[in-house]
């Protein structure tokens, strides 16, 4: 058959220029939270008021040592708030892969050539794969390159482990959006599953820190599996990482199963 | 079965989704070298029957295959080339590259063929097909479907959009495609748009095949009228009380009488032989007369 990748090509020519403007974005939001490290480096106060929180919040902001850069990376930017806009990123490619092609009544013209439905779906993961982990290079470059100004001089390898881990992690929750949204051919349900489910195990993973009826669920959750600051103190975390990439092949090839059986919608 | 394989074959294909819309036990081959023309209403089953040929909609009961290969099977559709209905396109993408993305998978397509159309047809493939005007875009789609040069046409209401000088071009190109050997299935809710490009009409209502047949043949089932005028009212009174046809209308007058029939004429002449007739006028069947029949009135066959 002709041309086994040519839907991922021709995803990568149509979106190149998107890409570039969300490299650009993430770059600009990494270089705005490393340029605030040094107004608080060693300021103790920081860390007396986080010991002055309720016990049960204070896992959601991050480790107790947020003047450290491990610990200011790891709450300020790892935590939370660069996984969920590289997820604002997944979660839209991953629904439009599929159900959005099948919106714009564009995914009839595509599957009307000689390609199965299951090449379609594995390509248009690959593109999902491959702009996350575009972003996600692009994101740890300014921390690496600014180390010396902003004196968040942490090793490499501590990067590269929570990069990786973040990746995985990325990955779980675009692909379960473009499961979900390729299975039913809405979007809207493929966004609203996989946001929300990212946001209720996040408020399971860091109460569970501290509510003791939730600590057996946080097991469940992808955000314990992430733990961003073990990937960055501890290094690689093979376990957690088999864990995440078990869950992500699992919920893809669910959704491509739904996806290769049901009849589109014209 | 012919000795040809058929561009493409359909048995007793029922295709249930949803709640409502389907199509159910149709059979119905498309020959090469031929135009098919696909009739009825919107909501009848045409779309449905062309997606189910390219595997959109999967079969629930029965089978489809082109040029003798499953329709499950993705290779199938290496033959075919596929206009939808409602075509919509990525605005911000350009003529040519709409026909690389979507060609893509077979290919591509012939540079020169693709130029050559682009002329025939004047349209400007270098801008972005979301300023073009919904003409120009069904432009796109006609490149699309005939530089493939693909033994199957399945097109859903081609010409909708298209000026009377294009809807000539259109029946140039399918006249073309058919000449080098393509089967085509040519779908339209007017019959009129068929005539004159279809070889055979496969008429569908409510999801099933009420019946395929030729042009000519439908145009024989179209109720003909034949007004004759007698040299006395007794004449007239006696030819009408004779007669066998659909209906027999003796007029105020008394001398004149209208005759309402469907097929031969032959036995309405030899009957007004035997009497005095003064003038004769005949007024031929509508075609659409003989479409819309097939959804007003119930049909008996």
């Amino acid at each position: 058959m002709n041309g086994t990748w040519t839907f991922f090509a021709s995803d990568l020519r149509l979106r190149t220029r998107s890409l570039l403007w969300w490299c650009l974005g993430i770059v600009a939001l990494v270089v705005l939270v490393d340029a605030f490290y040094p107004s608080i480096a060693g300021d103790p106060a920081l860390d007396q008021m986080m010991s002055e929180l309720p016990e049960a919040l204070r896992p959601l902001i991050g480790p107790d040592d947020l003047t450290s850069p491990i610990g200011y990376l790891a709450s300020q930017l790892y935590l939370f708030f660069l996984p969920t806009v590289i997820l604002v990123f997944g979660i839209g490619r991953g629904t439009s892969a599929i159900a959005g092609e099948e919106e714009d009544h564009t995914l009839d013209l595509l599957l009307s050539g000689p390609v199965s439905r299951t090449s379609l779906y594995l390509q248009k993961a690959l593109g999902v794969v491959f702009g996350i982990a575009v972003l996600s290079i692009v994101s740890l470059l300014p921390t690496l390159l600014l180390a010396g100004p902003t004196g968040l001089d942490i090793p490499i390898d501590a990067l590269v482990s929570v990069t990786v881990q973040m990746f995985a992690f990325l990955l779980l929750f675009s692909m379960l959006a473009m499961s979900v949204s390729a299975a039913v051919g809405r979007k809207g349900l493929g966004i609203a599953v996989s946001a929300g489910i990212a946001f209720g195990t996040f408020l399971i993973d860091g109460l569970g820190q501290s509510i003791e009826w939730l600590e057996p669920l946080r097991d469940l959750t992808p955000w314990r599996w992430y733990d961003a600051t073990a990937a960055m103190k501890e290094g690689f975390l093979p376990g957690p990482l088999a864990i995440l990439v078990v869950a992500t092949v699992i919920v893809t090839a669910v959704g491509l199963l739904v996806f290769r059986r049901r009849n589109l919608r014209a | 079965m012919s000795a040809v394989e058929a561009a493409l074959s359909v048995d007793d294909l029922t295709v249930t989704y949803g709640k409502a819309r389907g199509i159910s036990g149709i059979t119905l081959e498309v020959p090469t070298g031929q135009v098919t023309g696909l009739l009825g209403p919107n909501g009848a089953g045409k779309t449905t029957l062309l997606r189910a040929a390219l595997d959109l909609v999967h079969p629930t009961s029965g089978s489809v295959r082109i040029l003798g290969v499953d329709s499950t099977d993705p290779t199938a559709r290496a033959h075919i080339a596929y206009l939808p209905g409602d075509l919509l396109l990525p605005g911000r993408l350009t003529g040519w590259s709409v026909l690389r993305r979507y060609t893509a998978a077979r290919g591509g397509l012939s540079h020169d063929r693709v130029v050559d159309l682009a002329q025939r047809l004047d349209l400007d493939l270098s801008r972005p097909v979301g300023q073009l005007s919904k003409g120009n875009r069904q432009k796109v789609g006609l490149i699309l479907a005939f530089a493939s040069e693909s033994r199957l046409l399945l097109l859903d209401e081609p010409t909708s959009g298209l000026d009377p000088l294009l809807q000539r071009e259109f029946a140039t190109l399918v006249r073309t495609a058919v000449a080098d050997g393509a089967g085509v299935l040519l779908s339209s809710h007017v019959l009129s748009e068929l005539e004159g490009l279809a070889d055979r009409v496969a008429v569908l209502r409510d999801g099933a095949l009420v019946a395929v047949e030729s042009i000519t043949d439908l145009r024989a089932r179209a109720a003909a009228m034949i007004r004759l005028r007698f040299a006395s009212i007794e004449q007239a009174r006696s030819f009408a009380s004779s007669v066998v046809a659909e209906s027999v209308d003796q007029q105020d007058d008394g001398v004149t009488v209208n005759v309402t029939f469907t097929g031969d004429v032959d036995s309405i002449i030899k009957t007004a032989a035997r009497f005095h007739v003064t003038s004769l006028e005949s007024t031929a069947g509508e075609l659409d007369d003989v479409f819309l029949g097939f959804y007003t009135a119930d049909v008996e066959s």
